[in-house]
């Protein structure tokens, strides 16, 4: 027998299309009958004996099927709540840099300090030279008075930040006032 | 409309068992195995969208667990294109039983002939769920069911025409 013949039994006992003709020549087969009926109890056998699953899976995929396992479940609900934090963390950072650079804006800097030579003090306590504008600059050794005797609290570096600068230097209100140098 | 995986489990779970139960012949790697399919089903249900071929998405699954979990008990096994014959002539040797002669067949006829068998998949479902044409099928089929007609000869119904069969022969 051809294996087209072999598959035209086999397709019509699986209830395949199979073309009539190939069909009836299949049939005419000397041995088609014999191979159809041990198909067919091929199939018996195959479906025989088979058992259905215990008590324990079915309770095993009950509390699975209810309850999906931990891992997924923790991550679709941390992932809303991850979101939401990162936007919140976005905006305090956005926040703070705002103020910060904010807080360099020349309205909001104390007024221009005078040294003793007469001319204005530079925002990063770079004094021009007392021996003219034509020297070197010399980086001010003011300080404002400390203890008890002094009106004014000691006085505390600060480091600000401005976009990407680092500056270190005193709070406008630490400056000595005009001729305040000794 | 969305399935869920209770409706999924309450159609597939016992054809999912037969199916690795005549695979594997052992009733506890049955369950285990048919478990991991459902829990693979839970987790790619939201991924899933129903085109009609329910049953061959749910069974590709099975044969993906089926093979990942050989291929853990074999490391060797590694190439599933590879026709996994048992190195024994299986048309001379006579099973005592479906269980054992199914093991004398190629891992691959053995898939389609127990998705055939056992579950009831057309050749189309078959043939999506195991990734192969449906002439493939058919032939994997043929083969399949005239090997285990030779190993299991002696269990099988014994017609008039089959002996004058191998009278001539």
């Amino acid at each position: 027998m051809k294996p087209e013949h072999i598959d035209a039994l086999s397709a019509a006992l699986d209830g395949e299309l199979v073309e009539p003709a190939l069909l009836a020549e299949s049939l005419a087969q000397p041995d088609a009958a014999a191979l159809l009926a041990n198909f067919a109890a091929l199939r018996v056998l195959a479906g025989a004996d088979l058992d259905r699953p215990s008590d324990a899976f079915y309770a095993t995929m009950a509390t699975r099927l209810t309850r999906p396992g931990l891992g997924s479940r923790l991550l679709l609900s941390f992932r809303p709540r991850a979101m939401a934090a990162c936007w919140i963390v976005a905006a305090f950072l956005a926040g703070y840099l705002l103020h910060s650079s904010r807080a360099f804006t020349p309205a909001n800097q104390a007024p221009s300090i005078v040294t003793p030579a007469g001319a204005p003090a530079s925002r990063s306590g770079i004094a021009p030279s007392r021996d003219g504008p034509g020297s070197p600059p010399t980086r001010s050794t003011a300080s404002p008075p400390t203890g008890r005797s002094g009106a004014r609290p000691p006085a505390v570096p600060s480091l600000y930040i401005r976009f990407g600068e680092w500056r270190e230097t005193e709070p406008p209100s630490m400056r000595p006032a005009a001729g305040g140098e000794k | 409309m969305k399935t869920s995986a209770a409706a999924i489990f309450d159609t597939y779970h016992l054809a999912v068992y037969r199916y690795f139960r005549r695979l594997l012949g052992d009733r506890e790697a049955a369950e285990d195995l048919t478990q991991e399919v459902f829990l693979r089903v839970i987790r790619g249900l939201d991924r899933y969208e129903s085109l009609g071929r329910e049953s061959a998405w749910v069974f590709r699954i099975a044969r993906n667990v089926f093979f990942d979990n050989r291929r853990a008990r074999r490391p060797d096994a590694t190439r599933l294109g590879d026709i996994e014959a048992c190195g024994v002539e299986s048309d001379h040797v006579l099973a005592f039983d479906i269980q054992e002669a199914l093991r004398l067949l190629s891992v691959h006829d053995c898939q389609v002939f127990v998705l055939k068998e056992v579950v009831g998949l057309s050749y189309a479902e078959i043939a999506d769920a195991t990734d192969v044409t449906e002439n493939s099928v058919r032939s994997r089929l043929r083969r399949a069911r005239l090997q285990l007609r030779a190993s299991l000869r002696g269990r099988l119904v014994k017609s008039s025409m089959r002996d004058s069969g191998e009278g001539q022969g």
